[in-house]
């Protein structure tokens, strides 16, 4: 049987209605904050002092044993509550992301009752991740790293008997 | 030569032909019939190529809306322009994605390389969910904003009208770009946000000149 076709042009009009749909996306990343908490302070430990020579206390970040130099020495055996430790801190924030530090160059710590002031320089960090940027860490795949520190107290010479203490500020950001 | 059970004849192609008589040639004939059978459904399979000449609308994807890589402490806000600016409320920006405008090219296909200039007008309807929950992060789409004329600000569910004036090619388009605020409230963690962000179209008329 054959077909018929059958054409009907309207001038000046095409059917309207093809559709068409397109999906897209918007996509945002939301890093969580990163925080740090103090785990352990920074202690110098007690100290004794030939007073008439002076000396300074160098503690490492990697947890190795306090070095005593000149006139200085531990007044406390190791493990005791009095003696040296390197300070910590926890972070915790974003899986894997890398952060960065700020730490003061020079710290400087005052007296209670003499109101003299003493230095600690050469702070030092260490952190679990073992960044080997200084000043940098990662966080670990559960977003969580430990960061050691570091330095040297210098005792000058006459320095009198005291208890000395500050704060040690640090900054840490997401890089 | 071909059996009428097979109903060859009235194939088309006269290469087309001579080709399957070759392969049938060493069939048995109910492996004939199967072949046949195969061939004329290719060929009902070919038809679809007749419908491409049909006039057609498109939407094509040129780049998803990207907010970036952000922190947020509570909430916050982030908004992207059409232009690609950003600002920010309550957001600390990082390194990672970069924000960028959403971008789709609408076409228009007549099907035919007729020269008569058309004026094409299509809709466009943005569609998007009110707002979506990742883990410990709500997100919410507003304020979208494209750069087609007339059309600065829209919302999801409105109908934007594109015209396509003066068509004289097979293929017309027009490319935009979609900005929006993406607002987000933090009760723990990270998270990737991914939220639909659909476009339709529909021609709703294509008049000669």
């Amino acid at each position: 049987m054959a077909g018929l076709a059958v054409v009907i042009a309207m001038p000046g009009v095409c059917v309207a209605g093809p559709k068409a749909t397109e999906a897209g996306r918007a996509s945002a990343t939301v890093v969580e904050p990163i925080r740090a908490a103090p785990l352990q302070d920074l202690s110098f430990g007690s100290v004794t002092l030939r007073t008439a020579e002076g000396g300074s206390v160098e503690i490492s970040p990697d947890g190795s044993a306090p070095q005593y130099r000149d006139g200085s020495g531990p007044a406390c055996p190791p493990e005791s509550q009095c003696a040296a430790r390197r300070g910590s801190f926890e972070f915790r924030g974003e899986p894997n992301r890398t952060y960065r530090l700020e730490l003061p160059d020079l710290l400087e710590v005052r007296g209670i009752v003499t109101g003299a002031t003493l230095l600690v320089g050469g702070i030092t960090t260490r952190s679990d991740s073992g960044s080997g940027q200084p000043g940098t860490g990662q966080l670990d795949t559960a977003g969580r790293d430990i960061l050691f520190v570091g330095g040297t107290l210098e005792l000058p010479a006459g320095t009198a008997a005291d208890r000395f203490r500050a704060n040690l500020p640090i900054t840490v950001s997401y890089d | 030569m071909v059996s009428n059970e097979l109903v060859l004849p009235e194939m088309p192609a006269i290469a087309m032909d001579m080709s399957i008589e070759r392969i049938l040639s060493f069939a048995t004939l109910p492996l004939r019939r199967l072949v046949a059978t195969c061939v004329l459904g290719s060929l009902c399979l070919a038809a679809p190529g007749a419908e491409a000449r049909t006039p057609e609308v498109r939407i094509v994807r040129n780049a998803d809306l990207s907010f970036g890589t952000f922190m947020v402490f509570g909430s916050g806000s982030r908004s992207v322009t059409v232009s690609g600016l950003v600002s920010d409320q309550a957001i600390v920006p990082l390194e990672g994605s970069l924000a960028r405008p959403a971008s789709f090219t609408v076409e228009y296909d007549r099907g035919n390389e007729s020269r008569h200039s058309l004026d094409i007008a299509v809709e466009l309807v943005l569609m998007a969910p009110a707002q979506v929950r990742t883990g410990g992060v709500e997100a919410k789409l507003s304020a979208f904003e494209t750069d087609l004329p007339g059309h600065l600000n829209v919302r999801a569910g409105e109908v934007v009208r594109i015209d396509l004036a003066n068509c004289r090619s097979r293929i017309c388009s027009r490319q935009f770009n979609i900005g929006a605020r993406l607002d987000v409230v933090r009760q723990f963690g990270g998270a990737d946000i991914v939220i639909p962000l659909d476009i339709d179209a529909r021609v709703i008329s294509a008049e000669r000149q």
